[in-house]
């Protein structure tokens, strides 16, 4: 290998990087902590799903999960045992990767994906997964990109982009490329501490293999877009995806709604969107546009049976008026007569 | 005898951890993570994959990366 090799010259500005990074974490306390903490919140994490599927009787999602918190509890232990060491321990894991390690990790990474540019000029590299295919939804091949600057100030997934191919978004929301990238980001989700551990380590490898892993993953507990409603039209208004025989029309605006949020005119029984519907404040019913009216003297909507299409007033307001007008006939029959009397 | 175990699982750790001599991959990995099936997990032994009968041996380098990892949405900050 020469120094002018692309993952030469790549490796020797990760190692750099990185023994920069290591200088500035300088309280082993802390950091080993940090690793004891991480391990603890994966505990709970999965504690709190088992607890989560309980709640929703999904006693076999929550027998299935017993393994995760198994390995997680195995994990913190592991970890307790380090920070109870830590002097020992820390002291290996502050010093900075060799250059050897990293040149390894890289060559390794050719080996596993069948694409991979070293670009040291860019200050990336790039390595392309297969075709990912989840819940029979086809989201293409990924590139995954490490920004080999960013480890400067960073070690976590923010080091990374994750870039559609052959994109195939979210018909809600074009910048979802994956149920867990958004805008080219991925959120790691289980996997943030072990690839924060991989990318301080200097293990590129283990750190895009990581990141395959949750790619190639579904969680459909917190999706940006859920598979589910991943294709169709987004319903203009919650916004989610629906397929296009499940979209509704709206008979008075003409647009298309999902089924949640169409309802249907008391009056007339139409389908109708919420935002086309108004309450009569009197009876509680909601009404189309062809069922109600607006009383000339209170402003309030009126549903059409109880209008009077002469007075444009709403029933009260109609019996209000008559019995006034009875009233005035009443006290002044001497004015009426002297009004309509002729000279 | 000692190995450097890489494990990605979880939080992540890099460790030197003793094993009896003629452990197989597939033991070690059985007592690293029990309840788990060896085909949901990439395993390199010295940075190659190998077999689930090889037996390890002092020094060796081994890797485990789960293939499925749970992502998520990120938290609002």
């Amino acid at each position: 290998m020469k120094r002018q090799d692309a993952l030469f010259r790549s490796a020797i500005q990760i190692h750099r990087l990185l023994s920069r990074y290591a200088q500035r974490q300088c309280d082993p306390f802390n950091q080993a902590a940090a690793q004891l903490m991480n391990a603890q919140v994966l505990v709970g994490l999965a504690w709190r799903r088992i607890e989560k599927a309980k709640r929703h009787d999904l006693h076999l999602t929550a027998q299935a999960i017993r393994p995760t918190l198994l390995t997680a509890v195995h994990a913190l232990q592991a970890e307790v045992g380090r920070f109870l060491g830590q002097n020992a321990q820390v002291r290996r894991e502050s010093t900075s990767p060799s250059l050897f390690t990293v040149i390894e990790e890289l060559t390794q990474l050719q080996d596993e994906f069948e694409h991979v540019e070293i670009l040291p000029e860019k200050g990336l590299i790039v390595a392309h997964t297969e075709p990912i295919e989840l819940d029979e939804v086809m989201l293409g091949p990924f590139a995954i990109k490490l920004h080999v600057r960013r480890l400067e100030n960073r070690t976590d997934s923010g080091c990374f982009d994750c870039t559609a191919l052959d994109p195939n978004p979210a018909a809600s929301n074009e910048s979802v490329t994956h149920p867990h990238v958004q805008s080219s980001a991925l959120c790691a989700g289980d996997a943030t501490a072990a690839i924060s551990h991989a990318l301080k380590q200097g293990r590129i490898n283990d750190a895009f293999c990581l990141i395959r892993s949750v790619l190639q993953t579904y969680n459909p507990h917190s999706p940006y877009v859920a598979l589910d409603s991943w294709c169709g039209s987004p319903c203009p208004d919650c916004g989610c995806s629906v397929s296009d025989g499940d979209l509704c029309m709206c008979q008075a605006c003409e647009s298309s709604f999902c089924y949640e949020c169409m309802s249907t005119c008391d009056i007339c029984d139409q389908s109708i969107c919420d935002d086309c519907l108004e309450r009569d404040s009197v009876t509680r019913r909601r009404c189309c546009s062809g069922c109600r009216h607006t009383c000339d003297q209170c402003q309030r909507t009126v549903e059409s049976g109880r209008f009077d299409p002469d007075t444009e007033l709403c029933e009260d307001c109609a019996a209000e008026t008559s019995e006034e007008n009875e009233e005035t006939e009443e006290k002044d029959p001497i004015d009426s007569e002297e009004q309509t009397q002729p000279f | 005898m000692h190995i450097l175990f890489l494990n990605n699982e979880g939080a992540g750790f890099a460790d030197t951890i003793e094993v009896e001599p003629g452990t197989s991959v597939n033991a070690f990995f059985a007592k690293q993570f029990p309840d788990r099936r060896t085909t949901d997990f990439l395993i390199r032994v010295n940075r190659l994959p190998v077999g689930a009968d090889q037996i390890l041996t002092e020094g060796d380098r081994v890797t485990m990366t789960p293939t499925k990892i749970e992502g998520a949405v990120a938290a609002a900050a």
